[in-house]
């Protein structure tokens, strides 16, 4: 069966199945899928551009409320203000991409950590624009007069956009800009004697994440139809970032198996909830340690095992050794 | 003038809790490489295992603090030889995800095994205050203050004077040298990150009586990192001013212009440093190989 027909299979799924199941599934479908377009968005800027973040929760906050303010206090179109909301998010991550021009590895990290703190501080301390620690309802959106208040219709819409989302990271990726962003991952000076302007895919890094994580949050905003703070902080950063590893850092096959196994598997394991922080911890570090391609590593690496020909097997996955921060 | 008297007590307090999270920071940084995002948590650890010795052994307040940074230097250790180990060669995003990920366990643990959310151990200083003509004074700020100033200048000598600590010296500035003159790398190691726990559990104690015990104690790492990059990540002295500084810009940025200027102050200093000087006040240009 060739690739193709695969994912058309798979689409087909994604389409057909869930009215067959109930309604519960389709918020639980919808949720996975925005945590698959927040992580193809974490990984092109730290799986392929070798950036480090901590702050892709932060980027999330900024787009969830900014598409709630301008729904709700401006009567803007949902349409319209999601698009807003994620190129607000982006001129954010343009902002923070300055500093990280001239910051490497820790420094880089202890930056977005920072931004991820100042954040949390000025959700809670604007609350006209925010609702503070109270937290704000967003509404669905509407189509010519049609309300998306059942998950399902709005899985639709959050399906459409995570599609899209997927197209444009891969068809970015095969682009100039794409093949920079894994240039300068493999080493910054190699990449600049190659006429690769380093600050401006940095900054292209920065702002696609962000603007990824912009769209995520207000999708994921409306979809829960309340946001406050605490959905915001650093373990929302860390989760994204277990999924990219786990996944397989620079790999958009890789981003789509970790937010849609990790999203699915701690709820169906409720009972361990508890533990949840503890266990997800734990498969980061084994992960690390024994899988550096992660889940889409495994089956090129499977292969190789079974083919007995260990040069055959293409690695098109950086490993976690490869995104290298000096 | 009571007043600022009053803010620069207080401000000195927080600003020696700072420099203390910077100070494990960095020592581990320098002598292992390894920039542990775990600090916070291992200063909840701290508050945590005194939380333990003080509310379930009831053991008196002195007994307490010295048991509570053994039992952090022997779990520090036990770290280093577990979980840090095998990052030493490691690439510094997957250095930065590790630590996170064991802080994050920490946290997850601390959490399950002590569900209240905010507790806090008794201390022979509570409740106490004296009066030096109209200023009030917590004593317990004071405490803080001056325990904190006397540790880290019995860790200055002990770097200086004793053989252990020029050798922990040695090996931070060349491994391979040190380990050449006959000093046991894989035994500085583990005792370079004991005291660095030991640091971080010495912060956690002293905070505990004045914030509470909770396990979102681990957030103060940031304002170490601050604190550190201030002090350039190479010297204790620079430690204890940046934390000074951070302390005071808070306390009194706080009182004067408003409390969201007191939240933000850490991020507004870290931008300034990187900015203009990436290498903190007292240190110095790092060559770096292409």
């Amino acid at each position: 069966m060739p690739w193709y027909a695969g994912i058309g299979v798979l689409l087909l799924a994604a389409v057909v199945l869930p009215p067959q199941f109930g309604s519960y599934y389709h918020y639980l479908a919808g949720l996975t899928l925005i945590n698959v377009i927040l992580a193809v968005g974490l990984n092109l800027l730290t799986g392929n551009a070798g950036q480090a973040s901590l702050c892709h929760s932060s980027f999330m906050a900024i787009g969830a409320y900014a598409t709630t303010y301008l729904v709700t206090k401006f009567g803007l179109s949902y349409w319209l203000a999601l698009p807003i909301g994620g190129m607000i998010a982006a001129m954010f991550g343009f902002a923070l991409g300055f500093p990280a021009l001239r910051l490497r590895g820790f420094y880089l990290a202890v930056v977005t950590l920072g931004f991820l703190e100042l954040s949390t501080i000025l959700i809670q301390q604007l609350p006209d624009i925010t609702g503070g620690v109270r937290g704000i309802a967003t509404p669905r959106p509407v189509m010519f007069g049609y309300v998306f208040s059942s998950d399902l219709a709005f899985y639709y819409v959050i399906l459409a956009v995570a599609l899209m989302a997927i197209w444009v990271a891969y068809s970015l990726l095969h682009s100039p800009t794409g093949r920079a962003f894994n240039a300068i991952r493999n080493s910054e000076a190699a990449a600049q004697t190659l006429a690769v302007p380093l600050a401006r895919t940095k900054l292209i890094a920065f702002m696609v994440a962000a603007f990824f994580a912009g769209i995520g949050g207000g999708l994921f905003a409306s979809l829960v139809g309340f946001i406050d703070p605490l959905e915001f902080g650093i373990w929302t950063s860390v989760r994204h970032i277990v999924f990219i590893v786990v996944g397989g850092l620079g790999s958009i096959l890789g981003s789509i198996l970790g937010a849609v196994v990790l999203t699915v598997l701690p709820e169906t394991l409720r009972g361990f909830k508890e533990y949840n922080e503890f266990v997800f911890g734990g498969l980061l570090l084994v992960v690390l340690m024994t899988l550096p391609g992660g889940l889409a590593g495994l089956g090129p690496l499977l292969w190789s095992r079974v083919s007995r020909r260990s040069g055959s097997a293409s690695q098109p996955v950086a490993k976690a050794q490869d995104v290298n921060l000096r | 003038m009571s007043i600022v008297l009053q803010l620069a007590i207080a401000g000195l307090s927080a600003g020696s809790i700072y420099a203390l999270v910077a100070l494990g920071l960095m020592l581990a940084h320098k002598g292992t490489g390894i920039l542990n995002f775990a600090q916070g948590e291992l200063v909840a650890l701290g508050a945590y295992i005194g939380l333990f010795f003080s509310v379930v052994l009831h053991l008196p307040y002195w007994q307490v603090f010295i048991l509570t940074l053994l039992v952090a230097a022997v779990a520090g250790a036990l770290l280093e030889r577990t979980l840090i180990r095998p990052l030493l060669h490691a690439p510094p995003f997957t250095v930065i995800v590790a630590t996170l990920a064991i802080g994050l366990m920490i946290k997850n643990l601390l959490r399950i095994w002590w569900p209240e959310s905010v507790s806090t151990f008794s201390s022979p200083l509570d409740g106490l205050s004296f009066q030096v003509g109209e200023v009030n004074i917590n004593p317990q700020y004071l405490w803080i203050t001056a325990c904190s100033l006397l540790i880290t200048g019995m860790l200055a000598l002990f770097f200086r004077k004793s053989l252990i600590g020029k050798a922990m010296q040695a090996v931070s500035q060349n491994v391979t040298a040190a380990r050449l003159m006959g000093i046991r790398v894989s035994l500085i190691f583990p005792l370079t990150f004991a005291v660095s726990t030991a640091m971080a559990a010495l912060a956690g104690i002293l905070m505990a009586p004045v914030v509470g015990i909770q396990a979102e104690m681990g957030n103060i790492i940031l304002k170490g990192f601050v604190v550190a990059m201030l002090g350039g990540f190479t010297s204790l002295i620079g430690c204890v001013v940046g934390g000074f500084i951070l302390g005071l810009l808070e306390t009194f940025g706080g009182a004067f212009i408003g409390g969201t200027f007191k939240d933000v102050t850490a991020f507004v200093l870290l931008m300034v440093i990187l900015l203009v000087r990436p290498n903190g006040i007292f240190g110095s240009a790092e060559a770096r190989r292409v």
